[in-house]
């Protein structure tokens, strides 16, 4: 057997482990779950009141362009983003996931992608919508469900439940290393400490358009560039290695998932910075659901 | 033949996310999004001021931050001005230009859904910050009034 091969079935063994219905459940559960509280924070029919002199269409809406349609009402993008609050609550909650999936996932693609036809693209929702394609693509309604609580049946093991949270896995970690990379082939590398003192600098005045409140830690970085410059060679660390947290075995995968976690909450509580934290939906694909699930109190009783 | 079958879709989506997310990076293409490369800060350029424009609602008590009342969602605000300063710098933008009443319209809409009735007027600054300064913990932004319609 040739190295590749070799490494071809550790992958394939990695991508189709059997899973529970239940831990696919969970994740479905969460990455609705997580798309519904980005709403609290986020008013994206909003961009309905964006004038038309600004429509600079993405390649999903150029479609629309040719036949006539440009840009959509406010009314319009709140009726679809209304539909598409109740499909996320049915996805969480498992009712009828084989129909509503599908649905919050291309109303995802609307009322989420129609936010980067002025000119600005916004990342912050690229993992989420990953995930989404991934999960209406599944049986991801099998376990954790009002389908499943209706049917009566088990939740059982299956590789049909193992390869949706392996792809959320590896989008997330594809997302953080490219990210390390645009890095590295962007002339970033040695980084120069007056970016740092830039960055935090601009970011204490954005905070004033933002009407957010730094913590004095904002301030004390912008004047600290060798700390913030160490921190930012971690971070970059953690990106490049993350295609390591698709392994199982051993301590990689808890240290990078931990260290990009850590980045991630630091960047959104120390710093004012939210732009990724949709992203965390990426985390719940690491946590293993099963052992969780084993673990509660009411199964240790029945154990 | 049949376990090939039922493992098409996962490797076709593999292979989309992972050739989308290549073709991103290599081609700096964000208009595929979502597969749009994130370049997490990889592309700053240090300057010693930052200026953003920004709109403010008037009224009799005074300018109103329209983020801070609720008024706009933050990322609406940026990318609107985003937009009306790339007119600005592309010469395309004159007094009186239907953007600049378009952004007035907003700015009036979205002020009234907030609550706030006694609106005057809507404002347009081109907000400097000394960056310098703020390190130092002291006041630094300068506004230049960039547009100004106030209402009858």
């Amino acid at each position: 057997m040739s190295a590749l091969n070799r490494a071809k079935a550790a992958f394939d063994r990695a991508m189709f482990e059997p899973r529970s219905a239940t831990a696919l459940g969970i994740v479905r559960a969460v990455a609705c779950g997580w798309l519904l509280v980005g709403l609290l924070f986020d008013v994206p029919a909003q961009f309905g009141l964006m004038p038309v002199e600004l429509w600079r269409p993405t390649s999903i809406f150029r479609p629309l362009s040719l036949v006539g349609v440009t840009t959509l009402s406010l009314t319009t993008l709140r009726v679809l983003a209304g539909i598409w609050i109740a499909s996320l609550v049915a996805g969480m909650v498992g009712l009828a996931s084989r129909w509503v999936l599908p649905v919050a996932t291309v109303l995802a693609f609307i009322v989420l992608g129609y936010m980067n036809n002025f000119g600005k693209i916004h990342h912050a929702y690229n993992l989420p919508i990953m995930a989404m394609v991934v999960l209406c693509c599944a049986r991801c309604g099998d376990g954790f469900s009002v389908d499943r609580w209706l049917s009566g049946r088990d939740s059982d093991y299956s590789e049909e439940y193992g390869w949706p949270i392996f792809l959320i896995q590896f989008a997330f970690v594809a997302l953080m290393c490219f990210g390390g990379l645009s890095k590295v082939f962007g002339r970033w590398v040695p980084p120069d400490p007056a970016m740092f003192e830039f960055l935090f600098a601009r970011n204490i005045a954005l905070s004033e358009l933002k009407a957010v409140h730094l913590p004095r830690l904002s301030l004390w970085l912008a004047n600290h560039a060798a700390v913030a410059m160490t921190m930012a060679y971690v971070a970059l660390v953690l990106e490049l290695c993350a295609p390591l947290a698709l392994v199982k075995r051993g301590a990689a995968r808890f240290v990078i998932i931990a260290g990009l976690l850590g980045m991630q909450l630091f960047n959104a509580f120390a710093l004012g910075i939210h732009l990724n934290v949709p992203w965390l939906v990426g985390y719940a694909a690491f946590i293993d659901f099963d052992r969780v699930w084993a673990a509660r109190p009411s199964a240790a009783r029945a154990g | 033949m049949p376990k090939l079958s039922k493992r098409l879709i996962p490797y076709v989506l593999l292979a989309s996310f992972a050739v989308g997310e290549l073709y991103a990076i290599i081609f700096s293409d964000e208009t595929r999004w979502p597969f749009s490369s994130v370049p997490m800060f990889a592309q700053i350029k240090p300057r010693p001021t930052w200026t953003e424009y920004r709109p403010v609602a008037v009224t009799p008590k005074g300018e109103v931050n329209l983020v801070e009342v609720g008024a706009l969602d933050y990322k609406v605000q940026r990318v609107l001005m985003a937009g009306y300063e790339k007119s600005i710098n592309q010469g395309k933008v004159q007094r009186g230009a239907r953007l600049e009443r378009d952004i007035s319209d907003i700015v009036a809409s979205t002020t009234r859904a907030a609550g706030i009735e006694d609106l005057a007027g809507v404002r347009i600054y081109a907000s400097t910050w000394d960056l310098e300064s703020l390190r130092a913990a002291q006041p630094s932004r300068s506004d230049d009034l960039a547009y100004e319609e106030l209402f009858q």
